[in-house]
This record gives structure tokens, sequence and C-alpha cells, in this order.
């Protein structure tokens, strides 16, 4: 169909072919009172270059909101677009495309919402992402549903500090669809267990809530979970992820989410795009479009519509929600967006930002942690090679070794880390392997013997309080940068390192110790050591995030047996077979641990 | 002999002492395809003759299981969360969705027989 308007031939031919003469002819039931007498009183038709002046005039009133300070988007802000986003979203493979119905035909699309979707579960902490709603306020009203399916009840407690427009989408949608919603205070300083009960389907909090404020909420996660209740975490700002803990990690069971400030404009309020995650059980109570990742019929990877029985295309009356779309082009421009910055590159401005305030990288608690880890991490290190020069590596080692594994373990399970007796037992037999491995290569020397048996009971006992020393220095290390990494991953290991450095450099310059410039490579060998360190407090770091802190440290401290390797296969040192037994163990308390 | 019963909706219903066992009928299950999950009800929930009592989702569709009885819940094939497939593989035994406490034994009356069952079957498009 053309959009022109008809000529006057058009008109008569239609109407000869319908056999009336005039258009009124058309109108002869409309009594004659209810129809127009003259033309509607409209300025005359103009020309286009007058429109456009016109137009311009009229526009040139607006103030946009680029051009000044902007306060009141209510959780809706400027923020700046990379132009790449604008120009990739504008290829008409994207930007006409619709519904991705034919997997066969949509690859592309399909595999970018399939993108956008990790990022999402990655960004919130959570097990599974839908292709995107509405924004982030239906997404929070389609939450408070999902968790009335889930649950049973029909009840949900809207937090105070949760979004003004938010509450009212729910209330709209509460009304017309039959369910309960009960707001608390709108200062958002209630006391949110209290109403929590066997009626309540969910409690919807925010963070940071409407007024700025971050909040944990990992006790309350544990009252929904006794209660029966789900717990929804809202995000309006999505950015902050980038920054605080995420939503996954306090137990939220739920997160909806604005994602707008990632590659998309202001829009007036609207298209934006909502962010929506779960945790796995519940995926086929969500509501939403879902991308899978399968395999065609040759076994190449592909992309489809997955658990399509939840969609009204599929089931109308029992479709988990009325909205069988999503926000495909918003989701793709923050799709973009997020790639473009990169999990390291993101992070890296994040600590840009966040040096000038702490707040944004999990307080000053989190910067104390990581600083407090490099200095206890730095005082093990010159306590341990110390004791390598005053006392006998035989002790130094092994008690080093044991003490950095039992301070640590026992610490998380004296805070309340469960360990099954399967992981006990496998921490245990590492314990030993750590102590075994940690034993020197070398012969044990008859030192001792010559200088008097006095002489070579002081040293082991130096090496003794030597070793207690490194290796609590150690514990602490690890302690502190996983108390440290809790808000993030690469900020506490540079604070941490950071911090480490200049303790060792002070104690250099007070203790007047000279540096090995140039000295047979010592300073670039230790560089290259000092960056695989890093490397690997950031692997530690990760590991702490993803799983129970004991077993990362206890497999962290099998450290040396990696030494041990790796001077048997590059510089063909002999092992002696008590760490040939150490190997073992390790590798058996390994499995034990982990499987 | 057990009694055994079944709807023009593709289920059947087998008398086990007091309880009636619920499931679908070997042509629902080949009908449906590959089954990939299957939605089944709180134990103690009351179920209406004709109305769902359950939801079977295969490769191909979701529909609704609905109860041939009138009854209360009473147990459900907590198996079938994770190997769903049974439904397919033995649709008349391991692969039963819930039992149900009757309500009105005689309701059992109304169904079909086997044999009339069969024909149902074999008058289908």
């Amino acid at each position: 169909m053309r959009y022109l308007p008809l000529t006057a031939n058009d008109r008569a031919e239609m109407l000869a072919a319908i056999g009336v003469d005039s258009i009124d002819a058309l109108f002869d039931d409309v009594p004659e009172a209810a129809r127009l007498a003259g033309p509607v009183d409209l300025p005359r038709a103009m020309g286009e270059i007058e429109v456009e002046r016109l137009v311009s005039r009229m526009a040139a009133r607006n103030v946009a909101a680029g051009s000044v300070p902007f306060f009141i988007g209510g959780g809706i802000y400027r923020h700046h677009i990379p132009a790449a986003v604008d120009h990739l979203i504008q290829r008409g493979e994207f930007l006409t495309s619709y519904t991705p119905y034919q997997p066969e035909i949509s690859q592309g699309t399909l595999q970018c919402l399939f993108e956008f979707q990790t990022q999402v579960a990655l960004l919130t902490g959570m097990e599974v992402a839908n292709a995107s709603l509405y924004d982030g306020a239906t997404a929070c009203a389609e939450a408070v549903m999902m968790a009335n399916r889930v649950t049973g009840r029909r009840r949900a407690i809207l937090f105070g500090g949760l979004h003004p427009h938010y509450r009212e989408v729910c209330g709209t949608y509460a009304r017309f669809v039959g369910f309960e919603v009960s707001a608390e205070e709108p200062l958002g300083g209630e006391d949110l267990p209290r109403p929590v009960d066997r009626d309540t389907s969910c409690v919807v909090v925010q963070n940071p809530d409407f007024f700025g404020e971050v909040r944990d909420y990992s006790g309350l996660a544990h009252i929904c979970r006794h209660a029966g209740a789900l717990l929804v975490v809202v995000v309006t700002e999505i950015l902050s992820l980038g920054a605080i803990r995420p939503p996954g990690e306090m137990g939220a069971d739920i997160v909806a989410a604005e994602g707008q400030s990632l590659g998309n404009a202001l829009n007036f309020g609207g298209p934006h795009v909502g962010l929506f995650a779960t945790r796995n059980k519940f995926a086929r109570q969500m509501p939403g479009r879902l991308v899978g990742q399968t395999l065609d019929a040759d076994g190449r990877r592909g992309w489809v519509l997955t658990l399509s029985t939840r969609e009204q295309h599929i089931r109308r009356e029992r479709a988990t929600s009325n909205i069988c779309t999503n926000s495909g082009l918003c989701a793709l421009a923050f799709t973009i967006h997020l790639a473009l910055l990169g999990e390291a590159a993101g992070l890296g401005s994040l600590l840009g930002h966040g040096l000038g305030s702490p707040t944004s990288i999990g307080g000053w608690g989190a910067v104390g942690w990581a600083a407090v880890s490099g200095i206890c991490g730095a005082a093990g290190l010159i306590a341990f090679y110390a004791g390598f020069a005053a006392a006998p590596i035989s002790v130094v080692a092994p008690v080093a070794a044991l003490m950095s594994t039992v301070l640590p373990v026992g610490i998380a399970i004296a805070g309340g880390e469960r360990l099954t007796a399967q992981m006990v037992a496998g921490g245990l037999i590492c314990m030993v392997a750590i102590v075994l491995v940690s034993m020197p290569a070398t012969r044990r020397t008859r030192q001792g013997q010559q200088d008097g048996p006095d002489a070579g009971a002081a040293a082991r006992l130096r090496g003794l309080a030597y070793g207690a020393v490194a290796g609590a220095g150690f514990g602490l290390f690890f302690l502190c940068l996983k108390n440290a990494g809790q808000s993030g991953v690469l900020w506490p290991v540079a604070i941490s390192r950071s911090a480490g450095t200049v303790v060792a450099f002070g104690i250099a310059l007070a203790t007047r110790t000279r540096l090995p410039w140039g000295r047979g490579g010592v300073t670039g060998i230790a560089l290259i050591s000092g960056a695989i360190d890093a490397a690997a407090n950031v692997c530690y770091v990760l590991a702490t995030r993803a799983g129970l802190f004991g077993l990362a440290v206890v497999i962290t401290s099998l450290y040396p047996g990696m030494t041990v390797l790796l001077a048997r296969v590059l510089l063909g040192e002999r092992m002696r077979w008590l760490q040939r037994a150490g190997l073992l163990l390790a590798a058996a308390g390994v499995v034990l641990v982990t499987v | 002999m057990a009694l055994l019963r079944f709807t023009r909706d593709h289920e059947w219903v087998r008398l086990d002492g007091d309880l009636a066992v619920v499931g679908i009928t070997d042509y629902a299950q080949s009908q449906l395809g590959d089954v990939v999950y299957v939605e089944l009800p709180e134990i103690g929930r009351r179920v209406e003759k004709g109305k769902e009592a359950a939801v079977v989702e295969s490769v191909k569709a979701a529909s609704e299981v609905y109860a041939p009885v009138a009854g209360e819940v009473a147990e459900v094939n907590d198996a079938l969360a994770a190997d769903p497939a049974k439904v397919n593989a033995d649709p008349m035994g391991e692969g039963w969705f819930l039992k149900l406490r009757l309500a009105d034994p005689k309701e059992l009356d109304g169904l079909l027989d086997e044999a009339a069952y069969q024909h149902f079957v074999e008058e289908q498009p």
C-alpha cells in the first residue's frame, strides 16, 4: 500500500464501482445534526519551507536535556553513548528485523539477544535472564506477578525506597490483574522484616534505593526464604552493579532493573529496556522471551527461542505474561555499549571513579580490607625470607604453609561457613600435603650437631617464630582480600598490592637496603613474578566470589606443590619421596574437596 | 485386575485401593512427541472432574491434563521432574502423573472402558 493521497479520478472510479454518485451519499445514514457543517478551523496549508521554519521555531523553545545540568530524570539520566552504538543499531539487519520466530533466518538477532541475556545474568549475579521487557517499572510489576505464581500467594510488600513510578505501575497491575500490594513508609527507613508473613508472595526492595542509599539485603533474603516469600531486588541504575555487590550474591530470587544508562538515550522517558533475571529453578515461571543456545542437525552452535510454552503465542490464557515481545533494539544498544566497555575496561574506569568516591566501590571498609591485606601479605613475605636467612628452611616453610591455611579456614568455619565431612577430610589431607611439599629439596645439613645441640634448638625455635609470623601474614592476606573482594575483583587486588608495595619500599628505604638494579636481571625477574602473582590474586578473588572461602584458601595454599612440580619439569630438580607423597596427597585432597 | 478407565481427553485412570492413579494414554504421548516438562499439582489440592490437574509440555506444545474424576490430590509422581521422558517410555506405568482420593467412586462408571477407548482412538483423524 502506498501512502499517497487519491486523485479525483481515483475517487470517481471507486464511487462508480459501488454505484454511489458522491462521497456525501455514503454518510446518508448519519443524521444531519451530527455532521460537520463547515471546514474545521485550521491554519491554511503551508509550503515545505514555511512548515520547516515554523516547527524549528517551536523546537527552539525546548531546552534539550543534554545542554544543561539535568536533575529531574527520576532514574533516567543522560549518559555518554559511544558513536559505535548508534551506528551499529541502525544497520538494516537490526533496525528493521522483527520477532525472530524463524530461527533459521534470525541467527544474528538471536545471538545478540543471547549475549544480552548473558551480560544481564553476569551483572545481576543471577542464573538466567530474559531477552528484556519494556522498562524497569514493567519488569518490577512482572516480577511481582511471577512471585505470585511461584508462591501461590497474592500479597506483595513494596519497600518505601522503591521508585514511586515503579510503585504506581505495580499498583495499576494489581488493580486489574487482581492482587494486593502493601506499600511501606515512603522514606525507606522501615523495619522491612516485620511485615513478612506466610501470606507474603514477595518483598520488593531497591538497591541503591530511590534516595541513593546502598543497602545489604542478605538478612532480608534469609527472612523471606524462611517465610516462603521471594525477594525481588529492583535496580534503577544498572551502572551501579559495576561497583556494588550484585543482588544475586545477596540472595535475590528475582532482579528487575532498568538498562537505559547503557547505550540508550533519554527518549523522552521511553522506550527503554527492562532487565529481568532470576534463578534457574524459576525459569518456567519467568515472563518474556528467552533465547537459548543449541546445536543444529550438523552439530554446529546455533540459537533459538526457548521455553516458548510460557508465552502467549503458544498458550494464550496460561501465558506467564501478556508481554510477548522484548525491547529488541534498546537491548542491542545495551549489549553493544557493554561489550565496548569490556569487563576489564569497565572495571578500570570504575577504579578511576572509585578512588574519588569510595562509597561507589564498596565503601572505605572495602578499601581498608584491601590495604590491610596488602600490608599483611608484605609482612608475611618479609618474615618468610628473613626466616630462610636465619633458620632452617625445613622448619620455616612448612610452618608458614600450615599457618597460612589453618588461620583463615579456622576463621571461616568459626564464622559459619559450612563444609561437608568430605570437604573437611579433603582439607585435612591437603594440609598434610602442604607441609610435606614445603620441605626443602636439599638434604638436611648436620649444622645443628656441629654447632652443638643448643644452637640447633635455638635455630629451630627461630624458624618456628618466623614461619608462624609469615604464615599469619599470608593467612590474613587471604582473609582480608576475600573481604575486600565482595564488592569487586580488580580494584581490591590493585589496592592490596599497592599497599604492600608501599610498605615494602618504605622498609627498604628506612633500612637503607641497596636496590639490586641491574644485578643479573634480578629486577626484571622480580617484575615478572609480581605481574604473575597479581594475576594469581585476581584468580583467587574470583574463586572466593564463586565458592566457599575455606576451599579457595586450601587449594590456593597448595602452591608450593606447583613450585616443586615446575622445578622438576623446568629445572630438572630431583624430588624427595616426601615431596612426591605430598603431591599425591594434594591431588587426592583436591579431588575430595571439589568433587 | 484393577479397574481401568479412559477419557475422551486421552487420560487414563486406574483404581489402586482407595486411590485413583491418573496418567495420559499411549496415544496422547505419541501425539505430543518428546515430553520435556511436567507440572504437577500440590498435594492436598482438590480437583474437579474435567478441570485442569496438571500440565504436560512437549517439544511441540503444552497441554493441560484434566482430572478424569473429582478428588483430592494424594500423591504426585515426583520422578517426572527429573525424567519427564518416562511419560513417553511408559505412559501407563512409570509415567503416571498423580493419585487422587476419590470424591465419588461412581464417577468412574461414566468413563470409557479399554475397548471403547480403543474404538474412540481409531476414529480419530
